[in-house]
């Protein structure tokens, strides 16, 4: 009699718990949490905003906004350039990626706070650099270049990176030549 | 009659490499007279006592998982890490006990019992609490603040020194102080926040005539 009297209390709590975590995992459902969205196919055609005789620098601006229900910082943000040297080795690549609410020289990415629905702008400045020292000559064969926006976000959930991506493509440098 | 005056010390960006009295007599010696009130901004002290932790240096427990889905969003503990940094200086199981109890305590119109037993649920900053390059850290409340301020007073040979937690929403606190000053008075005087947006660019106020004020208030 004990016995089944103990089993039953036991399938109780079990039961009490399963119910309370289920409602639990509902409520977090419910509640949500922030969701970034980096509007990579919005993204402003590349422009060229410095010529020199060895440098060309290219700029574009990305739209991105908070799509969850919940706030969520953007701890770091940077770009990662992908130009391997067998597919093209004439110039040496540099990027920079700056908040444009909070404009700042340095690549450095400073955390910041996106609200439910807030909206936000980066600006992405890849310059590249002949190593002939003839930037307008060496970009005549400059082949697509897809950068990674690099982000890293917490919010009430664990941290986690991910990634969107561009391209600076050829045609878009090519226009940019011509029309300097 | 002298008057009170806040005068707000800017500093390099400070690190755990200093140490908050050497910073202040470095910066402030010039400023502050036997009559004065020398207050530290609170993130500022945790940092040169290299109480600062990173998200990705934390391993969320099931009880901050449980705990920060019902803190509202603004607040630190409503992040994950924000909730296991606090806990880790405070115990998961006494910090869930107390929020519990709280959870109790709001049911019957008492307000904040979780945070004064749980201090460091009050004090942690989440990522983003303070300016570069520790925007990206969780910082902690500082350790022993009233004998920072003490050994602050003594150094400076002044009225008065406190650490104070101050915000521009208008919340102002004195977390520590040296031996008898009106904590409550400092904390209103304080409250427009003298330290600045991002406190550690000028994390030192001198208020300037307080023996002074206070002399005359106690005529009044």
């Amino acid at each position: 009699m004990f016995f089944y009297v103990l089993l039953n209390v036991v399938i109780a709590v079990i039961g009490i718990v399963a119910v309370l975590y289920l409602l639990f995992r509902l409520f977090a459902w419910r509640q949500g949490d922030a969701r970034f969205v980096i509007e990579a196919r919005r993204r402003k055609p590349f422009e060229l905003k410095q010529m020199t005789q060895d440098t060309a620098v290219f700029e574009t601006e990305v739209p991105l906004h908070n799509a969850g229900r919940q706030l969520g910082t953007i701890m770091d943000f940077y770009p990662r350039t992908l130009l391997p040297r067998e597919q093209y080795d004439k110039v040496i690549v540099h990027s920079q990626l700056a908040n444009k609410a909070a404009e700042r020289d340095d690549n450095y990415w400073e955390s910041v706070i996106f609200n439910p629905g807030d909206k936000g702008m980066i600006r992405v400045t890849i310059a590249l650099v002949s190593k002939d020292g003839n930037i307008r000559e060496d970009l005549k064969t400059f082949p697509d270049m897809p950068i990674d926006l690099v982000y890293q976000v917490v919010s009430r959930s664990e941290w986690y990176i991910h990634k969107a991506r561009i391209t600076l493509k050829a045609s878009e440098v090519q226009h940019a030549l011509e029309q300097n | 009659m002298a008057e009170l005056e806040l005068v707000p010390v800017k500093t390099r960006i400070l690190t755990d490499k200093d140490d908050i009295v050497d910073v202040i007599e470095e910066y402030a010696k010039d400023i502050v007279g036997p009559d004065d009130l020398v207050c530290s901004a609170e993130s500022v002290v945790a940092i040169t006592q290299r109480r600062y932790t990173r998200p990705e240096e934390l391993t969320p427990s099931w009880q901050a998982r449980l705990m920060r889905r019902f803190v509202p969003g603004e607040g630190s503990m409503a992040s994950l890490y924000g909730m296991q940094a606090a806990m880790n200086l405070e115990g998961e199981w006494k910090m869930m006990f107390w929020f519990f109890i709280g959870f109790l305590a709001k049911l019957v119109g008492k307000n904040g019992v979780w945070y004064a037993k749980c201090r460091q649920a009050s004090l942690t900053d989440d990522v983003t609490g303070t300016m570069p390059p520790f925007d990206k850290c969780i910082v902690y409340g500082p350790a022993e603040p009233d004998k920072v301020a003490e050994k602050i007073k003594q150094r400076m040979g002044c009225y008065g020194a406190v650490v104070a937690d101050v915000n521009d929403l208008k919340r102002s606190a004195v977390l520590g102080h040296s031996k008898g000053l009106n904590t409550k008075e400092i904390a209103k005087i304080l409250i427009d926040n003298p330290f600045g947006n991002a406190s550690q660019k000028t994390p030192i106020v001198v208020i300037k005539n307080y023996a002074q004020f206070v002399k005359n208030r106690k005529k009044d």
